[in-house]
């Protein structure tokens, strides 16, 4: 890594106008140059517009599954990349949509490849630290009872199902990522993110957590299509973003970690939550029966050990900004519509 | 697959110069088509395919997978009129193979088995043509303890972080962009899960061992087994795996993922020793530090492939060592040595 002898950083964050990314991009800019890329394939250019104007941030529309060099593009001469370099790469772009999976299944198998083989060669070039957000489909369904998951586990997934785009993806860009290590003597970090919730989630594209708020402010029913006995395992995206940010800036050579919550609650209690705050009369219903099928929780030693990392926000708290952030989107919605 | 309207048909053999590539531009040119042979010879060879340069149909193209390839820009292709009839079959090899160059090949390993498998789709996606993906069974992971024959529908566990990930984790994955290429485009891709296979034009003094033992053997050298006595695996003569892929490809309906392999568990050490005997070589067999890319494979249940097409490894070990020692005699003088009167 070159010594940061400029002011700031300069970070680059594929996939910065995501969910997740965007959040990032917040917590970066406030001490170094954010280089934000993403093609808005699955991402808004909501979640980004009140950082346009921050003379410490520079978007890049580019669909990093074609090759770029960033010493190409004149809006990044105020960062001087062509003398300061690079210094931290997070590699967060890929594809996500529940309802659009189909769409965007091609574009996720080859962003999962050859997206993260172009992003390591920007970091070859600039020999920057570089940490992929890889995911907890990775280590497949709950096995052998076992509650928990700890980064040695064993992945066992099946390639061919039509997940393979995203879960088998998500363990071929690992295998990338350390191949390029093992070569070039880059500094890789891999963060398993486990179930992740909070404002800017998309709150129509079949997703958990906004599908039951969006019933709440509705004044409908909630309806879970679950056992009544079914448990999740919820993590604040303010969580993530500072797990993230420990694990690229630890001084520990931490190269797999899982970043999730390990706390299990009831659907059915979180379902109450929202159903109250949302202030509606909604009942909770549950659908169906048989398993649930969530993953496994992740073992946070590693986390808590090595990056003194532990999920910190109260899911009250965190329902209630989730819900907040609902509400205004969909004040905008009616305001425009 | 569109009809051929043409008397033969457009094949185009991927990594048609390596060890298996060859044997399969060889067999497809005497079933009648036309062969298209890309390679760059990043670990095949030339010689493997010099007797087949002179074949009116086929011709050859050094070209690296890893590139866009288009057909019609090429005016040696032209008498096979792709533009026209198109290009029927898809046999993708391309990947390197090396146990002694593995850790030199890394990065090409890497490229292959993702921006190349995804140019052989393109390509694929362009002609409709129908394809046969050379996967491995290093997707099942290394040979399990209890010893049960790897299954199709079995999912696998290898070490996707492990010095050997660019080509067992880049295997699996090229499965799934085939198969998302299958979801998505309805391209008809089969997928050969090929166990370990030998046979004559298997590179020398690679850590392939097999060719070794014989040339060694021949010459009267030691034999080098990397590893110890407990060494076992199964062997598939390429006869059998050509003939078993050109079934594949053949069959109308995509039968699913397909082991091709021996189920014979073989001590290497064992091995050594025939070759010995065949040759009536004197020779001693030592045993050295193991090869990182050279290791204990698990065996294949091979019931999916004999119901769904009728295959079966055919030739016997001695058959098949016979013929890779009479190649290593015959091509004494090209492989470069001289054989003890």
């Amino acid at each position: 890594m070159a010594n940061p002898i400029f002011e700031r950083k300069n970070v680059v964050v594929t996939g910065g106008a995501g969910f997740i990314g965007s959040h990032l991009c917040d917590a970066l800019v406030k001490d170094s140059h954010v280089i934000c890329i993403d093609n808005f394939s699955t991402s808004e250019v909501a979640n980004i517009e009140h950082l346009l104007q921050n003379p410490n941030f520079e978007l890049i529309n580019h669909d990093i599954t074609k090759p770029f060099d960033l010493r190409d593009f004149p809006e990044l001469e105020r960062f001087k990349v062509k003398f300061q370099g690079v210094q931290e790469i997070y590699h967060l772009a890929s594809p996500i949509s529940k309802k659009h999976f189909e769409e965007f299944k091609i574009a996720t198998v080859l962003t999962n490849s050859i997206g993260t083989k172009n992003v390591l060669d920007i970091a070859v070039a600039h020999q920057a630290k570089i940490l992929f957000a890889s995911s907890s489909a990775l280590y497949g369904p709950r096995r052998d009872g076992k509650t928990h998951v700890s980064e040695s586990d064993p992945c066992l997934i099946d390639h061919l199902t039509p997940k393979g785009a995203y879960d088998e993806g998500k363990r071929f860009s690992e295998a990338i990522l350390s191949t390029y290590a093992d070569v070039y003597g880059i500094d890789v970090k891999i963060a398993r993110i486990f179930r992740t919730y909070g404002p800017r989630m998309k709150l129509h594209d079949g997703n958990l957590l906004p599908d039951m708020i969006n019933a709440g402010l509705d004044g409908k029913d909630i309806e879970l299509t679950a056992p009544e006995d079914a448990k999740i395992a919820l993590c604040f995206v303010s969580d993530i973003i500072d797990g993230l940010i420990r694990h690229m800036r630890s001084t520990i050579d931490v190269t797999v970690v899982n970043l999730g919550s390990d706390q299990e609650v009831y659907l059915s209690s979180v379902a109450s939550l929202i159903a109250k705050i949302t202030a509606g009369n909604s009942r909770v219903r549950f659908t169906a029966s048989g398993a649930f099928g969530e993953p496994g929780l992740p073992d946070l030693a590693k986390a808590k050990q090595l990056l003194s990392w532990i999920p910190l926000v109260r899911l009250e708290d965190g329902i209630l900004r989730m819900v907040d952030y609902a509400r205004s989107r969909r004040q905008q919605r009616t305001m425009f519509t | 697959m569109p009809d051929v309207i043409f008397d033969k048909k457009n094949v185009l053999v991927t990594g048609g110069a390596g060890f298996i590539g060859s044997h399969l531009c060889e067999e497809l040119l005497e079933q009648g088509a036309n062969v298209i042979c890309l390679d760059n010879f990043v670990t095949s060879q030339e010689q493997n395919i010099d007797h087949l340069l002179r074949h009116p149909s086929f011709e050859f193209i050094k070209h690296d997978i890893t590139q866009a390839f288009d057909p019609e820009a090429y005016p040696e292709l032209a008498r096979f009129r792709i533009k026209f009839q198109g290009i029927q079959e898809i046999y993708h090899l391309a990947c390197p193979t090396s146990p002694k160059k593995f850790e030199q090949y890394r990065m090409q390993t890497l490229y292959a088995n993702s921006v190349g498998v995804r140019q052989a789709l393109d390509l694929a996606l362009r002609y409709k043509s129908r394809v046969v993906h050379a996967s491995s069974s290093v997707i099942y992971g290394p040979r399990p303890a209890d010893g049960h024959r790897f299954n199709e529908s079995e999912n696998g566990v290898n070490d996707l972080l492990s010095p050997r990930a660019c080509y067992d984790e880049g295997k699996r994955w090229a499965e799934t962009i085939c198969a998302t290429y299958k979801q998505v485009h309805g391209l008809d891709v089969r997928i050969a899960r090929i166990f370990r296979t030998y046979g004559p034009r298997m590179p020398l003094y690679d850590g392939q061992m097999i060719p070794d033992f014989i040339t060694n053997a021949l010459e009267g050298k030691d034999l080098e087994i990397f590893g110890d006595e407990t060494f076992k695996t199964s062997l598939m003569y390429v006869g059998d795996l050509v003939d078993g892929m050109v079934k594949l490809m053949n069959i109308t309906q995509d039968p699913g993922p397909m082991n091709f392999g021996s189920d014979i568990d073989l001590p290497l050490v064992d091995v050594a020793t025939r070759i010995l005997e065949m040759t009536g070589s004197s020779a001693t067999i030592k045993f050295s530090g193991s090869l990182l890319f050279m290791s204990e494979l698990g065996l294949p249940d091979l019931a999916k492939s004999r119901e769904a097409l009728s295959w079966l490894p055919l030739v016997t070990l001695d058959d098949g060592l016979k013929r890779s020692i009479d190649y290593t005699i015959s091509h004494k003088s090209l492989l470069g040595f001289q054989p003890l009167a």
